[in-house]
């Protein structure tokens, strides 16, 4: 493993495959030189978003959002590592002074947080500790949290990125589990069930599976995920994908690199279409006109 | 009956005939016209045919062989193998089958083949010509085949299977149905062998390539004291279609899941995640 420290970092850019740690605003700021792709950029190269948006996305990286913020903090707390946590004494980013501090915050690297907000995330970590499953796979004692993991694909070429929330250490005689954290509306199994298709996180966990395998950390891998409400009383579950989830997940990130490697070498990221589609009523509109008309 | 898989243009074929293919070509004629004739004079005997298939479904090296099984779309597809629809033929007689590349084009990477089964008796033919692409199906995406063995043998798999259904195709249902029963038969008796002993060869013999008992044990959902000839036979059919490469051991015995224990297995007792340092 290679440690960079942030400031050499910020010059250092990565041309082996490994895992490194790296401070995250490096990582995401990309530091291959020829490109690589991450499981969240590989999920907007293909419908519903395209090339364009992902290309966009890159080059002007949006600011965080109050969700981004508290999901961001409560890694902060779980994992222990990730930017600062700001604490703004504030009711909500309504007020003038409550807004400079949050902007202060993002200037300095900092996550900005409201102060009810950091109470919720404190009482999350809290509660996940005591879960027993989830503690122990958030153990220090059996790995290193956020592990930057970088290796090219064997049938495109392209490189590909991956930050893993925690990274197990290695034992031959066992499999690595590779967790991750997950803030959610709800933790019950049916809702994340839907959350996953929702979000792609099936093809994020392929992803992270190929990852390990990728830098040649093992040739067995399992993943799961570690899902926590974002209410009291702060439940945990924790979910594996099944093999059908994970074989869907593999599919679309194929997909995903082949169309990397395609704007890559074009240099063109196309956005939906450049013919004229035809477009349809949704299914069930169909059926209830043709319900009413009687055909 | 003659279906076509495909559609496509044929390359020009050479218009130049060898002496040996214009010798073939009258040869064929005669051959075709020698079969039927030989197949009029000397008509199968049912009775016969019908002995010969219980004697050979009977034996256990027939058995073993006489049922595939591979995955597609998340299901396993099984059915009966080409080992199977040979003998079958051969038992019931004045049946001729084959497959032949009728044409090859490199550039396009493709082969344009025929497989056909004849009841030269009946008057029979099932035929049907298919392209035969020249790449082969991988998990990392379809592969470009360009050494000539993997044309070969990609060509010779995708032909086996069409002559193996049009075999079938000629045979009388009630011949193939009880050749079937049968071989389940044989399979589930293990050629008389204790099932105390079946048991402990097929688990030495899983162990050989990596699957462990409680793999096994998951997969006929029950416990190894508990297996009955079936399962026995189940088992024997997987591993046959695992050495012949027809399944991988992943997709019949997929990785065990996820467990608390697991997980707890490695972590120390007592142990935390970092504490809090946040600002």
């Amino acid at each position: 493993m290679r440690t960079l420290d942030w400031n050499t970092a910020v010059q250092t850019s990565i041309t082996e495959p490994g895992v490194y740690e790296l401070p995250a605003d490096v990582y995401h700021r990309d530091p291959v030189p020829a490109g690589s792709l991450s499981a969240s950029g590989a999920r907007k190269l293909l419908p519903p978003y395209c090339p364009a948006i992902y290309r966009h996305e890159k080059d002007h990286r949006p600011p965080p959002t109050p969700e981004f913020s508290f999901g961001h903090a409560a890694h902060r707390l779980v994992l222990g590592v990730g930017p600062d946590i700001a604490v703004v004494d504030a009711d909500n980013w309504r007020t003038k002074a409550a807004q400079e501090q949050r902007d202060d915050a993002i200037a300095a690297g900092l996550t900005p947080l409201l102060q009810a907000d950091y109470n919720i995330v404190k009482a999350m970590a809290e509660a996940l500790r005591g879960h027993p499953i989830a503690g122990a796979l958030f153990s220090i004692e059996t790995g290193r949290p956020e592990q930057s993991l970088f290796w090219q694909d064997k049938e495109t070429g392209i490189w590909c990125r991956a930050m893993l929330d925690w990274l197990r250490h290695n034992d031959s005689s066992r499999r690595l589990v590779i967790p991750d954290y997950k803030t959610a509306a709800s933790a019950s199994p049916a809702k994340f069930e839907k959350a996953m298709y929702d979000y792609d996180y099936h093809r994020q966990a392929a992803w992270y599976m190929d990852a390990v395998v990728g830098v040649d950390r093992t040739d067995k891998a399992a993943f799961v995920f570690v899902v926590q409400e974002k209410t009291p009383p702060y439940l945990v579950s924790v979910f594996e994908p099944d093999s059908l989830a994970v074989e869907a997940g593999r599919y679309y990130n194929r997909q995903a690199r082949l169309v990397f490697a395609q704007c890559q070498q074009s240099g063109v990221w196309p956005g939906y279409s450049r013919e004229v589609e035809l477009i349809s009523l949704p299914a069930y509109a169909q059926n209830r006109y043709f319900q009413e008309t009687g055909q | 009956m003659t279906t076509v898989d495909r559609v496509q243009t044929p390359a020009l074929p050479s218009t130049r005939i060898s002496q040996a293919t214009a010798v073939e070509q009258s040869r064929a004629v005669a051959e075709v016209q020698a079969a039927v004739f030989v197949a009029q004079q000397c008509p199968r005997n049912v009775q016969n045919a019908i002995a010969s298939m219980r004697e050979s479904c009977a034996q256990q090296a027939l058995a073993e062989r006489a049922f595939y099984k591979f995955p597609r779309g998340g299901t396993t597809v099984s059915g009966e193998s080409i080992h199977l629809a040979r003998e079958l033929a051969r038992c019931w007689s004045n049946i001729q089958y084959g497959i032949v590349e009728l044409s090859r084009d490199d550039t396009a990477r493709q082969s344009e083949m025929s497989a056909w089964a004849w009841d030269v008796q009946a008057n029979t033919r099932v035929s049907n010509t298919f392209i035969a692409p020249h790449v082969r199906d991988t998990r990392s995406g379809a592969q470009k085949l360009t050494d000539l063995r993997d044309v070969y043998e990609n060509n010779a798999n995708l032909g086996a299977r069409r002559v193996r259904e049009c075999i079938f195709a000629v045979l009388p249902p009630f011949f193939v149905e009880e050749a079937k029963e049968l071989c389940v038969k044989t399979l589930a008796d293990g050629g008389g062998k204790p099932l105390a002993q079946r048991i402990a060869d097929a688990v030495k013999a899983f162990a050989g390539i990596g699957v462990v008992m409680d793999q096994l044990e998951q997969k006929l959902g029950r416990a190894g004291d508990k297996w009955t000839e079936l399962d026995v036979a189940q088992l024997g059919v997987t591993f046959k279609s695992l050495q012949r490469g027809e399944v991988t051991k992943d997709e019949e015995f997929p990785p065990a899941r996820v467990t608390a224990a697991e997980i707890l297995e490695d972590a120390p007792p007592g142990a935390g995640i970092p504490r809090d340092e946040a600002s």
